[in-house]
């Protein structure tokens, strides 16, 4: 086991801290133990090698030297109403609007909010690991926000919580910050998140997001990643729905070295309703790898997935969809669907969608494609003038582009949609 | 303008075009006629450089600048600049291309072939829309993805959308007229009458005697078994309209 990890653990073991949070780290430490790393045998990590997210060196963020100078790139990105911005994993305050919000909405660090009864209830239920690393960053458990939207408030403003990893020299950096999101009885509420990191830099991300929609409140979360080329991305999150809530998430993964993001959405009660759409285009031996849950508890609950990928140079993406329907979701509307496109030879995809049905009253599709770009198509584009490799990219842009058409929140939709065009009309092959 | 020598032409490794012969010159419109699987579409795919039909012998000569060339060799891309186009019998829909951005890019495309300076979005918007009016197409049509969901009329109009944006030297319409009701064909044929004039030419692919008498050809031929066996002027459809193919074939 890996000794930094532990090393890490007692440094944040002698700080003070509720008792409750130091019992909590202590007993998820342990459990990181138990668990260990994950192997090829193990179904969710058969396709990722979980071991380039365990690395032997780390220093972890909250004790190393924050960089002075934040790279422009990030600060670019500050496109949103509420902008938030952490620097390997920790808020930095002078780029963040903490105060002045809209009423009804409510952020504070996570470090200051441990005698809250919400935010321990929270910590609580995201407690359900699945394996080391979501283990790993609750015994890490210390940087974060709490965002909380007030009862029958909607929150119109987007927040955008934008994540730098900067390395100094030649260190190792591994950040964990934690979000807490609570989004009240008939409240609404939309965040951002964007993943950036340094190219070069070597770090390991890993953030996690608890969510929970109680009821009849709406709550969309749109993740976009684009990590420097030596950089590593865990995404952990979880979401609790309640009766009659909406949720809606967006992933949009762009560039990293390594992206790994596990998804768990529980439909607790029922009418509640689930999207989670996502669009990744690994290229130069890029490696994504998006696993998915959704439990259907209730009955007359309804989700629908739809993940595209558009695979080049040498990448590689894995998708691991599952549906759970349990005995008392009668009436389950799901879908899921994953579509992927391979533009070159040496790309690889394993794509596994899978559903569990125990109720007898349920509507269930599911299916993934694998292909390659239609002739008629290119050749509808070419005689028009357009040169092959041009049609090449408007092709694939339209391919992914009909998951980010589905995205509800404007800003959002707008924004991804440009960084996919320009991603793909700015160079590549 | 034109000038096909002896084209033989296969898809998947069958003959469909077997020595044909065709001159069309600046401001001449050609309408061809025949029986079904005697070569019309695989024509009109060999003209626009389709990748499955491959040119087994034969020449296509194109006339450019004073200048002839054999294009069996280019791209379709490469021809498309060069200003022939290709109206689709049936048009592909592209999910995700919005209609405006394609043809911005089909343009700007081809003004940089041709050395002029590439149109902004918000010139380009008002130049199509005006454009859009010739087809009678709506505004809203403009912003929706490319041919996705559009009835087999408004594909047809859409296709003669982008003839006028890219107005070609040689456009070949691929049974413009199939699918058509009665107000869309009139709507068609005269977005084709207004975009003709002295310098450039269109071939007419068609079954139906019908789509003569909105665009009126110089020519009529009838081709057959991947041949041109017969040729004349309208009176020569007006002829297959009441007797069919028949007296042509024995």
């Amino acid at each position: 086991m890996s000794s930094a990890i532990e090393q890490e653990f007692a440094k944040l073991d002698s700080l003070s801290g509720p008792t409750w949070l130091r019992e909590h780290r202590k007993e998820s430490f342990e459990t990181f133990k138990k668990l260990g790393i994950p192997n090829r045998k193990d179904e969710q990590w058969k396709y990722t090698n979980a071991k380039a997210f365990a690395a032997d060196e780390f220093s972890l963020s909250q004790h190393a030297e924050l960089p002075s100078i934040i790279s422009t790139s990030c600060v670019e990105i500050l496109a949103e109403d509420i902008n938030l911005v952490f620097v390997n994993g920790q808020l930095n305050e002078d780029l963040s609007q903490l105060s002045s919000l809209p009423e009804g909405l409510e952020i504070s660090l996570l470090e200051d909010s441990w005698d809250d009864l919400d935010v321990q209830d929270a910590v609580k239920k995201s407690s359900d690991f699945e394996n080391a690393f979501e283990a790993q960053n609750h015994a890490l458990m210390e940087h974060g926000l709490v965002i909380k939207a007030a009862k029958n408030t909607a929150i119109s403003e987007t927040i955008h919580l934008v994540f730098v990893n900067q390395v100094n020299g030649d260190s190792e950096i591994l950040s964990s910050p934690s979000i807490f999101v609570i989004c009240d009885r008939s409240a609404e509420l939309s965040i951002r998140e964007s993943h950036v990191g340094d190219s070069g830099a070597k770090y390991i991300s890993s953030s996690s997001v608890f969510v929970e929609a109680r009821q009849n409140a709406k709550v969309g979360l749109y993740k976009f990643q684009n990590q420097g080329d030596d950089g590593r991305h865990l995404d952990h999150t979880q979401v609790i729905q309640k009766r009659d809530s909406k949720f809606e998430t967006f992933n949009f993964s762009l560039g990293g070295k390594l992206l790994r993001n596990d998804l768990r959405i529980r439909l607790e009660e029922s009418g509640a309703d689930a999207v989670f759409n996502g669009v990744y285009m690994p290229c130069n031996g890029e490696h994504v790898d998006s696993q998915s849950t959704v439990d259907h508890q209730s009955p007359h609950c309804t989700s629908s997935q739809l993940y595209k990928g558009v695979l080049r140079d040498g990448s590689r993406a894995v998708f691991n969809g599952k549906v759970l329907i349990r005995r008392d979701a009668q009436q389950t509307d799901a879908k899921q669907l994953n579509n992927n496109l391979l533009l070159s030879e040496n790309v690889e995809i394993d794509t596994k969608p899978q559903m569990e049905i125990d109720a007898d009253d349920v509507k269930c599709a599911h299916g993934a494609t694998v292909g390659q770009m239609d002739e008629d198509e290119l050749f509808y584009l070419q005689s028009r003038g357009i040169n092959l490799e041009l049609a090449k990219k408007m092709l694939s842009v339209g391919y992914l582009n009909e998951a980010v058409h589905r995205i509800s929140n404007e800003s959002v939709r707008n924004a991804f949609e440009s960084i996919l065009k320009k991603e793909f009309t700015d160079g590549l092959s | 303008m034109l000038d096909i020598n002896n084209l033989h032409a296969s898809v998947d490794g069958v003959e469909v075009l077997k020595g044909l012969n065709l001159q069309v010159n600046p401001g001449e419109i050609h309408a061809i006629m025949g029986p079904n699987g005697g070569g019309k579409s695989t024509l009109s795919k060999v003209i626009a450089g389709h990748p499955d039909y491959e040119v087994t012998a034969g020449e296509i000569n194109y006339e450019m600048n004073f200048k002839s060339k054999n294009i069996v060799e280019l791209e379709a891309d490469e021809r498309a600049r060069d200003g022939i186009f290709l109206a689709f019998q049936y048009p592909v829909e592209i999910p995700g291309v919005p209609n405006t951005e394609f043809l911005r890019t089909a343009f700007n495309a081809l003004c940089k072939h041709q050395g002029i300076e590439e149109m902004s979005s918000e010139k380009f918007d008002g130049f199509v829309r005006e454009k859009a009016k010739l087809v009678n197409i709506d505004e809203s049509f403009l912003s929706r993805e490319l041919n996705v969901d559009l009835s087999g009329g408004e594909k047809k109009r859409n296709e003669i959308l982008q003839m006028a944006v890219l107005s070609p030297r040689l456009a070949v319409l691929d049974e413009i007229d199939s699918g058509l009701d009665v107000d869309s064909l009139r709507i068609v044929s005269e977005g084709v009458n207004t975009l003709k004039n002295d310098d450039n030419a269109i071939i007419l692919i068609t079954h139906y005697q019908r789509l003569l008498n909105h665009i009126e050809p110089d020519f009529v031929h009838v081709l057959s078994d991947g041949k041109i066996i017969k040729s004349g002027d309208k009176s020569l459809a007006m002829e297959i309209e009441k007797r069919g193919y028949d007296w042509l074939l024995n």
